[in-house]
C-alpha cells in the first residue's frame, strides 16, 4: 500500500526520512521534468537540472509546505520560480509569457493525420503563456487556480490565456468536429 | 463542437500524448545532492586492522594478566632444566633418517627433469 503525499511529507520533517521524501521523488519526477521541459523550451539537459534544483529546494522547505495546496502545485510553483530567476539572470531561454505577445498563427491547416499530432500542432502556434495555462489544466489537471498559483499570475490571467488559446485552437481544429461523437 | 466537447476533446489528446518519462538515474541524483547525505569516507585498510586489534591487544593482556603466569611457566621451566637430553637422540636418529630419505626423493625427481 503506497502511502499519501502527506504521510510521506510528515514523514520527511518528523524523522528526515529521505527514504519517504525518495518516494515522493519518484512518484513526481515524471510530471516535474516534463513541467520543467517546458520552462526550458524543451532543453532536456537543463531541464532536469531544473527539476533536480526543485526537488532539492523543496526538500528544505519542505518543513513550511502547508498541505492547503497540493504537493504537485508547490512543487511545479517552486521549478517555476527557479526558471524565472534564470532566465533573469540569462541562464536559460526563457519562454516568453508577456500576456500582450501573440506568436504569430502559423495558419497550418489541420489535416486529417492524428489527432494528437494535430494537436501538438495546434498547440505550437500559441503564444507560450497560453500553452502553459493550458497543459497546466487539460493535460496536469490543475484547476484555473492552481495553474495561477503555479504561474505566479492573477486568476484573470490564466482565463484569458486558457479562453483565447481555446478560441484559436477550436479554429484550428474545427476540422475534427465532424470526427467527435455528438 | 460545443464547449464541453471540445473541452473533452482537448483534455483527451493532451493526456494520451503526455509521455511518462523513465526514472533512470535521476532519482538517485536527487537524492545524492540532498544536504546530510554525507558520502562514506573508507578507512586506509591497516587504519581499519588497528582500529579492530587495537582493543583486541588490550582486551588480551588484561585477560592473561589475570593469570597466575608465574605458577603456570615455572613448572615447565624446571622441567626444560631437569630433562634428559640424552634420551631424545633415538628420536633424532629417526628424523635425520626421515629428512635424509625426503632430500633424496627432492634431489633425484629434480635430476629427472633434466
Amino acid at each position: 500500500m503506497s502511502l499519501s503525499d502527506q504521510e510521506l511529507i510528515a514523514r520527511v520533517v518528523s524523522r528526515k526520512d529521505q527514504h519517504a521524501f525518495a518516494q515522493l521523488v519518484l512518484r513526481y519526477q515524471s510530471p516535474l521534468r516534463i513541467w520543467a521541459r517546458r520552462l526550458c523550451n524543451g532543453d532536456t539537459h537543463l531541464a532536469d537540472d531544473l527539476a533536480q534544483e526543485t526537488f532539492m529546494k523543496a526538500y528544505a522547505a519542505l518543513g513550511a509546505f502547508r498541505a492547503e495546496a497540493k504537493f504537485s502545485t508547490w512543487l511545479y510553483r517552486i521549478a517555476f520560480n527557479i526558471a524565472a530567476n534564470r532566465w533573469r539572470a540569462k541562464k536559460i531561454e526563457w519562454c516568453e509569457l508577456d500576456e500582450n505577445e501573440e506568436i504569430e498563427a502559423e495558419q497550418c491547416s489541420v489535416k486529417q493525420y492524428h489527432a494528437q499530432k494535430d494537436v501538438e500542432a495546434a498547440m505550437q502556434t500559441l503564444s507560450a503563456g497560453q500553452q502553459l495555462a493550458i497543459r497546466l489544466c487539460y493535460e496536469d489537471g490543475f484547476s484555473h487556480e492552481e495553474a495561477a498559483t503555479i504561474m505566479g499570475i492573477p486568476l484573470g490571467t490564466v482565463k484569458t490565456h486558457i479562453a483565447r488559446g481555446k478560441q484559436k485552437l477550436q479554429s484550428l481544429l474545427a476540422s475534427w468536429q465532424d470526427a467527435l461523437p455528438q | 463542437m460545443n464547449d464541453k466537447q471540445f473541452d473533452d476533446f482537448l483534455q483527451q489528446q493532451l493526456q494520451s500524448s503526455s509521455p511518462y518519462l523513465d526514472d533512470g538515474d535521476f532519482s538517485a541524483r536527487v537524492m545524492a545532492s540532498l544536504p546530510g547525505q554525507k558520502v562514506q569516507k573508507r578507512l586506509h585498510p591497516w587504519v581499519e586492522r588497528l582500529i579492530a586489534c587495537v582493543p583486541v591487544t588490550l582486551i588480551a593482556v588484561l585477560v592473561l594478566g589475570q593469570f597466575p603466569l608465574r605458577d603456570f611457566i615455572q613448572p615447565i621451566y624446571a622441567w626444560l632444566i631437569t630433562f634428559d637430553m640424552s634420551s631424545l637422540a633415538p628420536l633424532i636418529v629417526v628424523l635425520a633418517l626421515v629428512l635424509f630419505a625426503i632430500f633424496q626423493s627432492l634431489s633425484s625427481r629434480r635430476l629427472s627433469l633434466f
